[in-house]
């Protein structure tokens, strides 16, 4: 078996999951001192799924997943990346690591204001739309408020 | 007597070498792939795979690796294991050595640990170890 059937198989990368989940709980059960039955406890599961847990097995629900990591006080960050972008990366000896950059606000300047967005869309509002002036009110209302809004940005 | 030499699992890329045993020309990796060709077994070697590149990396794959009792003290036996499929290896200095895999058959897979110690010892006197 070569390495890119390895590292573009299933198991490969279910694996690495499975195997960065068990070191993750592990830590948490190493750092809090507690055992198996301690763990399900906290984490509200059974004591056969923490003993899955620790035996990599078992396809885990995302939304189980998350609940683990939230459990183990860990955010998990979940990224794609192109197939053949990794396989190259990987045979030149490089794997992906989580970098902290900063969030990115330059598009900001370039989108309209949000009341400037919103303003257009209420004003379309007719009686032709609406038969019942009592299912108006709260869109005008809306509406009103955002133009108050903008009279007070500009203003 | 057979003849043994070792070459680099090509599939695994680890912080510590990972080799495969070769007995009579014949990689001991690639002959168990071999055999389990056609099987549905073989997605389980991909696994063993990466569990053993897990641990060469210094990961912990808990009860996907077994120190064996009993054997050779003067080196580390280890059992990976799958569903169904066992790796058999050893520690040696700076790296590891896959050296035997079978598919389990008894509870205990004591019948694939007395085949792995058979061909680990017969290595380990080439080495005069």
């Amino acid at each position: 078996m070569d390495r890119k059937e390895l590292i573009t198989s299933k198991e490969y990368v279910v694996g690495k999951i499975q195997l960065t989940l068990l070191n993750m709980i592990q830590d948490y059960m190493v750092k809090k001192e507690i055992k198996r039955t301690e763990l399900a406890d906290e984490l509200g599961v059974t004591k056969g799924y923490v003993s899955q847990l620790l035996n990599v097995a078992g396809d885990h629900k995302i939304s189980k997943l998350v609940e683990l990591s939230l459990s183990c006080n860990k955010m998990p960050v979940v990224n794609f990346v192109d197939l053949n972008e990794y396989i190259n990366n990987d045979a030149l000896d490089k794997i992906y690591e989580l970098s902290l950059v900063d969030r990115d606000y330059s598009t900001h300047s370039n989108t309209l204001p949000l009341e400037a967005r919103v303003i257009p869309i209420a004003s379309t509002l007719s009686k032709s739309m609406y038969s019942d002036e009592a299912l108006l009110e709260p869109l005008y209302a809306i509406k009103n408020f955002y133009v108050v809004k903008k009279e007070a940005i500009s203003g | 007597m057979r003849k043994f030499t070792t070459q680099i699992v090509d599939a695994i890329r680890a912080k510590e070498l990972v080799e495969e045993l070769i007995i009579n020309d014949l990689p001991v990796l690639e002959q168990f792939e071999l055999y389990l060709t056609g099987t549905t077994y073989l997605t389980e070697v991909r696994s063993l795979l990466t569990y053993i590149e897990h641990f060469a990396n210094g990961g912990n794959i808990g009860k996907k690796c077994k120190i064996l009792k009993g054997g050779n003290k003067k080196v580390t036996e280890y059992e990976f294991i799958s569903k169904h499929l066992r790796l058999y290896g050893i520690q040696m200095p700076g790296k590891k050595l896959i050296i035997y895999g079978g598919i389990k058959r008894q509870a205990d897979s004591s019948d694939n640990i007395t085949a792995f110690r058979l061909i680990c010892y017969e290595y380990l006197d080439t080495l005069n170890l």
